[in-house]
């Protein structure tokens, strides 16, 4: 049966190989970078998931700017870019000009400029306006507006709306900054990566021409550039990992058989992982890979136990050794499946990745050492290496109750207290390290463009119908007046606002007729803005999202969910804490990153519970097992191995967040067993701590290559775990002496 | 102001604004005029080498601008200044004070300490109205030719030269322009096709 099994196996694995190698060479394998993938999304409420929505949506913008000294060579490249742009579905080509003036126009006694409103309250200061433009030297321009638009409305509406310094030049927006002429081009991409045209184009862009500024932003950038690290440091680590566990191994064994199974066993537990993984998830985070590649020191535990006892007791079969180590190789297996299986019921992405990536990757190890050692390994080296003389050496020194031990106990106490001054920091921005000059470059791009404020953070409105909503819309602009404020009303008012505008028109031709006749106006032309002003119609929120030619502000508008209306009004940083806290009915102040780093904190201080409640039950169940002395000395090196890594985080600097906690549970998890290997040990100390010693050092040295990461996440976990799991193992004789007396005693 | 509505204003108004009959200012079917060849004629050299000796100077102008919806002209005055044929300033004192200066790359305008400017490049028909003034005041004959159609005519000791554009962009904003000069230029009278018509006239000091 076993050899059946283990042809099954044999056969899986190759199967499994090649659909890596198809999946990697095809591009089918995906990985993603943005930290907010790994995180929790809320959901249920409408205004969660509009949120999200929008928050996707913004993370898909991208705008270039090409810069020149020269106009013309900007607007050459600039139209250039556009095109692309247009072919590769990014934007779409409008009629920018056109399609503004056949919606505005006819609604330029509803849709007033901010600007006109105040002026319209002064009927000599619209006639003096308008005699103003005419002696201006656009003054053709105006004068054949006259007859339909005596008061020069529309003109005042249109340059409300183009962004300050932006003008348009063969339908590409230019704005001039620092002597320089840029082009803006900017669009939607369909997901988070740049296509690899548009990539190429720009690449060519910069080698063609040289003295053109090439500058984008976006996301995508942000990605491709923490995606191509975070690909680097997956590689470094997992090459790191294995290279540790190699070393470990040979000096180990002093052969090669025993690396090349064990190699065997990991990477066949890491391949199902990413497999299955990747076909589950869809797309797989790369720090969960990168955590899940360091477990890859703790899937080869399996093969050391079955290496450890062939190597002990060469007089065994394969089959038998097999046989002996079975249950207890089992049972380990079955609690670390469950245990790393817990995490993909948590509602955090990340732990689900973790979860099952680690699950699997000891399952598939299991599989490999059950299935195919005892054909693989019949007689390993016999003797004695360096790991087994320096674990003897170092449990002959917990037996002659050195001080040595007394004094590492004594530095992991004096550790834990540092322990004290732990704090807490649960910004989300802290799990990522955004590239410094990719930040300058993004600074840069909004000064260019002058936009402020940030897409994570804005208000959502909300109202029972179109009009409610953009009554509210209107109020908070009037609340946050004189603040940068990006939303629909200035472009769409509401019925109200509209009926008022054209009121305020009305009383400014009944005060300042007369004016308006000095100026030269026709009263017959002012007869016809009087009959047009009750005549036309008002602009709808229909027309409007159809008509608009204006993707950014449409983004704006989310139109019907769940029988109510919505819009997103974007605040310039600086109104930002006023608008956070406008008490007005059916605006909400949502601000991604405090959300998500309050969904932070909520869990943490769940999961410090979970933790307490982890280490209580397990306690209990060592006192259960071996009686409440053995069990508490357990526990010691479990509880100091905790208390000691959160000292070691104080020493460094690092607050404490999420991730630290989910690095303690796996300090739980993999340091708790190496006490219990010398509780359970029946005589054969020695032995056992040559088998810890290797677990561990596998473990520690591939922890210890996340503390190369450039990922916060990693190098919190790795700091933590290298401690934890080094005072659990320097600790772990505890259990040993104290339950070697035992024996005697019962002996 | 952003170039996006002038452009949109010029665009769509020329679509629906009828075209009103030409001011009697811009009406010269009377006047017969001898038209230039591709080279420019001893008569238009001479004339331009006349005017060419003047160089910088200063000058009070009256503009009077008729626009058909309106019941009455805009009457403006000021100083004209043109500085060595490359930079011509308009400073109006009346109604109110302004400036506006015109060069080959860039317009500028001055008006209750507020001072905007455009790039010529963004602004097409403007652009080549500018330089077919400029053209005009530093009597560059062949930029003159390249742009217009020119007819000149003598009437005691007056030249009439009136200047058609050539080009269709620039046809569509501007039906003629008009200069009358003897030994310095009188008097301006720019016809646009939307009707619109402007008289500068320059007075000696």
């Amino acid at each position: 049966m076993r050899q059946i099994l283990a042809r099954l196996w044999g056969g899986a694995l190759i199967v499994m190989v090649l659909l890596l190698l198809v999946g990697w060479s095809n591009g089918t394998l995906a990985f993603d970078a943005d930290i907010l993938d790994l995180l929790p999304q809320e959901r249920e409420l409408v205004q969660h998931r509009i949120a999200e929505e929008f928050r996707d949506e913004q993370s898909r913008r991208i705008i270039v700017l090409v810069g020149h000294t020269s106009e013309s060579v900007a607007i050459e490249e600039g139209t250039l870019l556009r095109s692309l742009f247009i072919s590769l579905g990014l934007s779409e080509r409008r009629d920018l000009q056109g399609e503004m003036f056949r919606l505005y126009f006819p609604h330029r006694y509803n849709v007033l400029s901010n600007e006109m409103k105040d002026l319209l309250k002064d009927p000599s200061l619209v006639s003096q306006r308008i005699e103003k433009l005419l002696f201006s030297p656009e003054s053709s321009l105006y004068s054949r507006l006259l007859d339909k638009d005596p008061l020069l409305l529309f003109p005042s509406l249109l340059s409300g709306m183009v962004p300050k310094g932006v003008i348009f030049k063969e339908e590409v927006p230019l704005v001039v900054k620092d002597q320089k002429h840029y082009a803006i081009i900017s669009g939607t991409l369909p997901d988070k990566a740049l296509p690899q045209r548009l990539e190429q184009h720009l690449q060519e862009l910069k080698e063609r021409c040289s003295s053109c500024e090439v500058k984008w932003s976006g996301f995508s950038k942000f990605a491709s550039t923490i995606s191509s690290t975070m690909k680097r440091e997956v590689s470094v680590i997992s090459t790191g990992s294995l290279l540790g566990v190699v070393i470990v191994i040979f000096i180990t064994f002093l052969s090669l058989t025993p690396l090349l199974v064990t190699v065997l066993a990991s990477g066949a537990g890491t391949l199902l992982a990413v497999l299955v993984c990747e076909w589950y998830f869809g797309r797989l985070h790369l720090i969960a890979l990168a955590l899940g590649s360091t477990l890859f020191g703790v899937a080869a535990d399996y093969s050391f136990h079955y290496l450890a006892h062939r190597q002990g007791r060469p007089e065994m079969t394969p089959e038998e050794s097999l046989k002996a180590i079975f249950p207890g190789m089992t049972n380990g297996m079955i609690t670390t499946v469950l245990g790393y299986g817990v995490l993909c019921f948590t509602p955090f992405p990340f732990l689900q990745q973790v979860g099952l990536f680690s699950a699997l990757a000891a399952f598939g190890g299991y599989l490999t050492v059950v299935l195919l050692y005892p054909s693989l390994v019949s007689s390993p080296r016999v003797g004695s290496t360096l790991i087994s003389r320096v674990g003897a050496y170092y449990l002959s020194l917990w037996r002659r109750k050195s001080y040595i031990p007394t004094a590492a106990l004594i530095l992991v106490v004096l550790l834990s207290l540092f322990g004290v001054g732990v704090r807490t920091n649960d910004d989300v921005r802290g799990l990522q390290s955004l590239p410094l000059d990719l930040v300058a470059e993004e600074q840069e791009i909004r000064r260019i463009v002058s936009r402020e404020g940030d897409a994570g953070r804005f208000l959502l409105v909300e109202g029972s119908d179109e009009e409610e909503l953009l009554q509210r819309l209107e109020s908070v602009e009037n609340a946050l007046r004189g603040f940068a404020i990006e939303g629909v009303s200035k472009y769409l008012p509401s019925r109200s606002q509209q009926e008022r505008n054209r009121e305020v028109i009305r009383e400014a031709v009944e005060r300042g007729r007369g004016r308006l006749l000095s100026v030269g106006l026709l009263e017959e032309t002012i007869e016809k803005l009087e009959r047009e002003l009750t005549s036309s119609s008002y602009l709808t929120p229909s027309e409007w999202v159809e008509s608009a030619p204006l993707p950014d502000l449409k983004q704006l508008w989310r139109g019907k969910r769940e029988g109510r209306f919505y819009s997103i009004a974007l605040v310039s940083d600086p109104a930002w804490q006023m608008a956070s806290q406008l008490a007005l009915p059916g605006v909400y102040a949502w601000d991604t990153t405090a959300q998500i780093s309050g969904t932070l904190r909520d869990f943490r201080t769940h999961g410090g519970v979970a933790l307490l409640l982890a280490y209580s039950g397990i306690a209990i169940a060592f006192f259960y097992r071996f009686g409440v002395k053995l069990g508490g000395l357990v526990m010691v090196p479990a509880i100091l191995a905790s208390t000691s890594a959160l000292g070691a985080t104080v020493i460094a600097g690092q607050e404490v967040n999420l991730m630290h906690l989910v690095a303690l549970m796996l300090v739980l998890s993999i340091g708790v067993d190496y006490a219990v290997y010398f509780a359970e040990g029946r005589g054969d100390d020695e032995e056992t701590m040559t088998a810890v010693l290797l677990s561990a050092s596998t473990a520690i040295i591939a922890f210890a290559m996340l503390l190369c990461s450039s990922s916060p996440i990693l190098r919190n976990v790795g700091l933590i775990c290298v401690v934890g799991l080094s005072v659990s193992v320097i600790l772990s004789p505890i259990a040993c002496v104290r339950s070697g007396e035992m024996k005697n005693l019962e002996s | 102001m952003g170039t996006l509505h002038k452009v949109i204003l010029l665009t769509s108004c020329l679509a629906f604004t009828p075209l009103y009959a030409l001011a009697e200012e811009c009406s010269y079917s009377d006047i017969s005029f001898e038209e230039e060849a591709i080279t420019p004629s001893p008569k238009l050299t001479a004339l331009l080498a006349r005017l060419r000796q003047i160089g910088s100077f200063s000058i009070p102008y009256i503009q009077t601008k008729r626009i058909p919806v309106l019941s009455k002209p805009l009457i403006s005055s000021g100083i004209f200044t043109l500085r060595e044929g490359k930079e011509i300033e308009f400073r109006q004192e009346r109604p109110f004070s302004q400036k506006v200066i015109v060069k080959a790359d860039e317009l500028v305008r001055e008006s209750e300490g507020k001072r905007e400017s455009w790039n010529m490049k963004s602004l097409p028909q403007g652009a080549k109205m500018t330089v077919a003034l400029l053209s005009l005041f530093s009597s560059d004959a062949p930029r003159m030719l390249e742009l217009f159609t020119i007819g000149i005519s003598d009437r005691e000791k007056r030249s009439l030269v009136l200047l058609t554009p050539k080009d269709p962009e620039l046809k569509r904003y501007l039906n003629t322009l008009a200069v009358t000069a003897t030994k310095r230029i009188e008097k301006i009278v720019v016809c646009e096709s939307n009707g619109d018509s402007t008289v500068i006239e320059f007075s000696e000091k």
